[in-house]
């Protein structure tokens, strides 16, 4: 059983490798069509808002466009942003790395015209590191899909870094302020926290000729009082002084050394204390 | 701020001073419906410690007010209310040394009143009130375990768990071994 088995396969190894080499030559076939096809799809490739991914090589270099390519009709133009919302983001100052042109100075056009619009033998690398995108716009860009594939440098995500770090160290900055803050609301606090809340105050040494009219002004503030009901809002009382202070403590010491009398005296009855 | 020395189970008395401002002349008006007063004491032990006065009534404008008053010892201490000490003083009640207040006073608040009727405040000077709280300073209590003791301990008896469940998992083990060709010879033999 053994050796027809043998035999067969001693058979089958020559028809085995005419099957693989017509495979590879199929496969070299399909190739060179789909290489044909693919040189037909140049004006895709030089799409640099379609993911790489979606090229056909993208270890190729990938052609640069030509300074009017973006013109022609029937062809692939890249997404373009107005310019303030390219290039501001909140935090970015005239300090902030390599975004300290003035506006003035700045080209009309944004990252990826400036760089698209270039001539073939320009400098694609000069360009960016004249002049780099906002965070803000490279967001923008990255949900557009877009990518900077001309010479193979500039992607979002480089440029993000180099110019997310301004914005980082000034959160850091909000944040350690916020800190600061924090901590200082929160040690003040207490030592501030006495009444609460802050209400209107009544003047009982502010006189007033008619208390029953509400409407005279020398009624408001006064000892008149409040129209209302509220509690402990009086001033300069004789029998409690300032009333919003209404909570206080005494030990037993205190208390009877300071009994030898009436200490709290109201109108016409008094309160042993 | 009141310093009150060493706690040795010393007597604390706060006071809470409640009078309705508005203008009595205007009437019934003028009086407060459903006033409340509650005394929040701190629950922890320090050598600091801060009590906390509401006063509240369902038509008074602001409502609740809110005052503080401060303890401070040399040690930790902590404060525990005096049964029975809670008392309002009005015009009326001041003869008979006061009116007994619900202990509920330090916890949800309780009605008080000067006119008889609970929760009704009427306005004016000659009818303010005063609500006295006896508090005793006790020695704080001593943490034990202290939190160092206490992560030490967890430690030790989860490893402890965890060592008798190793132990007894290498029992079963052990224990299975000559048990299951034992139970296989046995059933072979059965049939």
């Amino acid at each position: 059983m053994a050796l027809p088995l043998a035999g067969a396969r001693a058979c089958r190894r020559p028809q085995a490798g005419g099957r693989a080499a017509a495979a590879s030559a199929r496969a070299r076939s399909r190739a060179s069509r789909v290489r044909r096809h693919r040189l037909r799809l140049r004006p895709l490739q030089r799409a640099s808002h379609l993911p790489r991914s979606l090229l056909s090589r993208p270890a190729e270099p990938i052609e640069r466009e030509s300074s009017g390519g973006r013109h022609r009709p029937g062809r692939w133009c890249t997404f373009r942003c107005p310019i303030s919302v390219q290039y501001w983001a909140p935090g970015v100052t005239g300090q902030a790395g390599r975004c300290h042109e003035p506006a003035s100075e700045r080209p009309a056009s944004g990252p990826v015209t400036a760089r698209t619009a270039n001539s073939p033998g320009e400098d694609h690398d000069a360009a960016e590191t004249h002049w780099d995108p906002t965070p803000a716009a490279v967001t923008d860009e990255s949900r557009l899909g877009v990518r900077r594939a001309e010479g193979g440098r500039a992607s979002p995500v480089g440029s993000r870094s180099s110019l997310g770090q301004p914005i980082r160290h000034r959160r850091d900055r909000s944040a350690g302020l916020l800190v600061v803050v924090f901590f200082t609301l929160a040690c003040c606090s207490p030592a501030a926290a006495e009444f609460y809340p802050d209400r209107p105050v009544f003047d009982y040494q502010k006189r007033a000729r008619d208390c029953a009219s509400v409407t005279r002004p020398d009624t408001r503030r006064s000892r008149c009082g409040a129209v209302d009901p509220v509690f402990n809002s009086f001033v300069n009382t004789p029998s409690y002084g300032d009333e919003r202070a209404f909570l206080d403590a005494r030990s037993r010491k205190t208390q009877k050394a300071e009994l030898t009398g009436t200490c709290l005296t109201s109108g016409s009855r008094t309160s042993s204390w | 701020m009141l310093d009150v020395g060493e706690p040795d189970l010393q007597l604390v008395t706060v006071r809470l001073y409640v009078n309705n401002g508005a203008n009595e002349a205007l009437g019934p008006r003028s009086t407060a419906h459903g006033a409340r007063v509650q005394l929040s004491l701190p629950t922890a032990s320090g050598p600091a410690l801060r009590a906390r006065g509401r006063i509240s009534a369902a038509d008074a404008v602001p409502s609740p007010v809110e005052d503080t008053v401060d303890f401070v010892a040399p040690s930790a201490f902590r404060l525990k209310y005096v049964p029975g000490s809670a008392r309002l003083f009005t015009a009326a009640s001041f003869a008979r040394k006061g009116s007994p207040l619900s202990p509920r006073v330090l916890e949800e608040g309780t009605l008080i009143s000067n006119t008889g009727t609970p929760g009704e405040f009427e306005a004016g000077f000659d009818k303010d009130a005063v609500v006295q709280i006896g508090l005793r300073v006790m020695p704080a209590e001593a943490a034990f375990p202290s939190e160092a003791t206490w992560i030490a301990l967890v430690t030790l008896l989860g490893l402890g768990l965890l060592g008798a469940i190793a132990t007894a998992g290498q029992r079963r083990a052990t224990a299975r071994k000559p048990t299951f060709p034992l139970a296989v010879g046995a059933a072979a033999i059965i049939v």
